[in-house]
């Protein structure tokens, strides 16, 4: 089932995609980095304490794009830059915001030194960049998005949501029913 | 006049570093845990990878400082310590050590900023550059201008607003297969290239203000390696890695030199590991003395992340009378 | 002889002196706005200034390594270190279940401290009293309830529970506090687990016993992950 939504002269579609009655993906086909943010920024809009997001996708997907995104959606006045170096960047908005980006991670096990559980488990929301590097650290609630880049359309990215938990279904329905005006 | 000695304190994000210096100009120790060899000495609990493990490392650095420079805590005026920005869970050990030592032995505490720091490699054997200045300090972790009105007052003029020089010198070099560090890889290679050859851009050259970004400069490198790969077309690394690099030094270089001529500087003082880069300190000091302006820029190994610089910052501020009191807190931005 | 403790494990700071087995001062202040970083040093410099001893009459750091707060342990170890380095005295790292079972070392059986951790598991160790002094009988771990509950069980002796945490595992229960099941006897809930008076005296202990620890090798406690565990706790 889709839902339309026309917002300035954007067409975004957010499709839910049931491949079998398990499994819950929604895809959001962004066609420049501007319409990345946005996304993000509605799906900040929606996050409360203790969410967390993992995100994953290549070089240059546009990781950090979104997570721009999603601290506007959270009212974050600050500049989001890429914590590659420092690996956790911390923001105030709505809510505290961590920024962890495990690029520079070798082993998983290095998680353990960055004091993970007080960040993931704590009161604030946790944006994950290359979260597959810790596949066996993450809690199994979470919201689970891949940045897919287009090899034809090179400014295209397809950005996959899957939610797992209850509170992250809901977030997705949420999500793919915002409404605006101004068709 | 009495020596002063002053210890430093560096433990912002990957490397444990204590480092003693004598009147903010004379290194008696710089110690860097990764560097050294105490791991035959202090077996045991010593772990094989250094990042970021500075619980295991601050004593013996430390120790090692002091052997090194073979003088002891009591001959220690005061100590120096980077309580951010970096990584808090790292900076809270070297904080907290610091702090402990200094209340210890009644001795001031000074907290160095970690780009302030980068700031005072160059006065370490050099002759003391007065302000006011303009730095830059550009790594992996940070790209910033800075104005120094004066020791101590500093004000941030230009940022990055993604990604570091040195961020994306190290990913690009990855994603061509490279080891890390990447940076002087690339800087290898870019020597038998032509710098016009690809023309890349150079994100916020026309911004009204002193900021960087480089993440579209990555992306545009990557999107240019796609394309010729569906093309099959060969690259010529070495075009590749000049023109990539010329892209990044008139980006910094442009900025810089505004920013040196909008406040009427006529020095500017260069830090980070980027900063070790040969063709950015060249085109830099070439342009930078047509308008009469000079470039100031450390010895290599003091461009990276050390103590030195942290303790040559603490000398001239706790001259100044700049010191802090024990509820110092750590930030991490 | 004056003995330091401090324990920064918790969201309460907690620094304690003691003097031949008799607490001088115990300072505890929970969590506000301030972080333990910004407070342990200017507490610590009130309390000698209030108590009138000095820092150099202090003869020994006992400090607790955990587990608890990845920063609180951070900063109480480091701080620690800077310390016993500075003033040319001893370290002494207690375990933090160690410090809680050794405020009931008298009771008679077998001791089970619990100190709750994330999702729902406790770290937790057993101890038993042999001439005054706690021995450990079994190894440190991080379980749920109903495992650690299972294992207690497999004993014949009167095994007694306590801790930071007990709180979650009576309602679990569905018991109240001084209750018991089988051989288990849960005894009060701890409002927090901070513990320097306890790490204090222990620390007493082993510096008389000339037990100190190594100041360059000594690091915190962590029980960490393995593949395997992570792997069976994801099914």
């Amino acid at each position: 089932m889709n839902i339309i939504v026309k917002d300035k002269g954007l067409n975004i579609m957010l499709n839910k995609i049931d491949y079998n009655t398990n499994e819950c993906k929604y895809i959001f086909i962004s066609k420049k980095p501007e319409e990345t943010i946005y996304i993000g920024t509605k799906l900040g809009n929606l996050l409360l304490d203790g969410d967390l997001i993992a995100i994953n996708g290549d070089l240059g997907a546009g990781k950090t794009c979104l997570i721009k995104g999603i601290a506007l959606g959270l009212k974050s006045m600050e500049n989001i830059s890429s914590p590659s170096f420092s690996i956790i960047n911390e923001y105030t908005g709505r809510s505290p915001i961590f920024h962890f980006d495990l690029y520079r991670l070798n082993k998983q096990e290095e998680i353990e030194e960055l004091g993970y559980e007080e960040y993931f488990f704590d009161e604030g929301v946790t944006l994950i960049e290359w979260a597959h590097k810790i596949k066996h650290y993450l809690p199994e609630k979470l919201l689970l998005i891949d940045i897919i880049m287009d090899y034809n359309n090179i400014l295209t990215r397809k950005i996959f949501f899957e939610p797992r938990g209850e509170r992250y279904k809901k977030i997705m329905e949420d999500l793919k029913a915002i409404e605006y005006i101004g068709n | 006049m009495k020596d002063i000695i002053i210890m430093g304190i560096e433990t912002s994000c990957d490397e444990t570093s204590v480092a003693l210096v004598k009147n903010g100009k004379y290194l008696l120790s710089n110690i860097i845990a990764s560097q050294m060899e105490i791991h035959q000495r202090y077996g045991g609990v010593v772990p094989e990878i250094a990042s970021r493990k500075h619980m295991e490392f601050i004593m013996i650095t430390c120790k090692e400082a002091l052997d090194k420079a073979k003088i002891t805590l009591n001959d220690v005026d005061g100590i120096a310590v980077v309580p951010g920005p970096g990584l808090k869970g790292s900076l809270l050990v070297g904080l907290s050590f610091a702090k402990a030592v200094a209340f210890a032995l009644d001795k001031p505490l000074i907290g160095v900023n970690h780009i302030e720091g980068h700031l005072y490699a160059n006065f370490l054997n050099n002759k003391k550059i007065k302000p006011p200045f303009i730095s830059l300090v550009v790594s992996g972790g940070h790209t910033s201008l800075i104005l120094a009105h004066n020791i101590g007052l500093y004000e941030i003029i230009g940022r990055t607003r993604d990604d570091a020089a040195g961020e994306i010198f190290d990913k690009i070099a990855k994603y061509l297969g490279f080891n890390y560090p990447g940076g002087p890889i690339i800087e290898e290679l870019a020597k038998d290239g032509k710098d016009d050859a690809i023309k890349f851009p150079r994100p916020l050259i026309n911004s009204n203000d002193f900021d960087f970004s480089f993440s579209g400069l990555k992306t545009a490198v990557i999107y240019f390696l796609i394309e010729k790969k569906k093309s099959g077309e060969q690259v010529n690394i070495n075009d590749l890695c000049a023109s990539f690099q010329k892209a990044i030094i008139d980006s910094i270089k442009y900025k810089t030199l505004s920013a040196a001529q909008k406040y009427n500087i006529s020095s500017i003082i260069l830090g980070g590991g980027v900063a070790a880069n040969e063709s950015l300190r060249k085109e830099l000091v070439k342009d930078a003395r047509k308008a009469n302006i000079k470039v100031y820029y450390p010895p290599k190994e003091l461009c990276t992340d050390n103590a030195a610089m942290i303790a040559c910052a603490g000398f001239y501020k706790l001259k100044t009378g700049i010191t802090d009191s024990f509820n110092l807190e750590v930030f991490t931005e | 002889m004056n003995i330091l403790g401090i324990d920064t494990t918790t969201k309460v700071l907690n620094i304690a002196i003691v003097n031949n087995s008799k607490i001088v001062v115990d300072c505890k202040i929970n969590k506000t706005e301030k972080t333990h970083s910004a407070i342990i040093l200017p507490l610590l410099n009130s309390i000698l200034n209030l108590t009138g001893i000095e820092l150099k009459r202090i003869e020994a750091i006992a400090v607790s390594i955990g587990p608890g707060s990845f920063t609180g342990l951070r900063i109480g170890l480091s701080t620690a270190k800077g310390l016993a380095f500075a003033l040319s005295i001893p370290i002494i790292g207690i375990n933090s279940l160690e410090s809680y079972a050794f405020e009931w070392l008298n009771f008679p059986g077998i001791l089970c401290p619990l100190i709750k951790a994330r999702r729902g598991e406790y770290y937790f160790s057993l101890y038993f009293n042999k001439n005054n002094n706690l021995n450990q009988i079994r190894d440190y771990q991080c379980e749920k309830w109903i495992n650690i509950k299972q294992e207690l069980f497999r004993y014949k002796d009167n095994i007694y529970v306590f801790g930071y945490g007990l709180i979650d595992i009576l309602q679990e229960e569905k018991i109240e506090e001084l209750s018991k099941i089988n051989n288990i006897f849960f005894l009060k809930n701890n409002q927090s687990a901070a513990n320097a008076i306890n790490v204090a005296l222990i620390g007493e202990k082993r510096f008389l016993e000339k037990k100190c620890d190594d100041i360059y090798k000594l690091t915190p406690f962590y029980i960490s992950k393995s593949e395997a565990e992570i792997k069976k706790d994801r099914k």
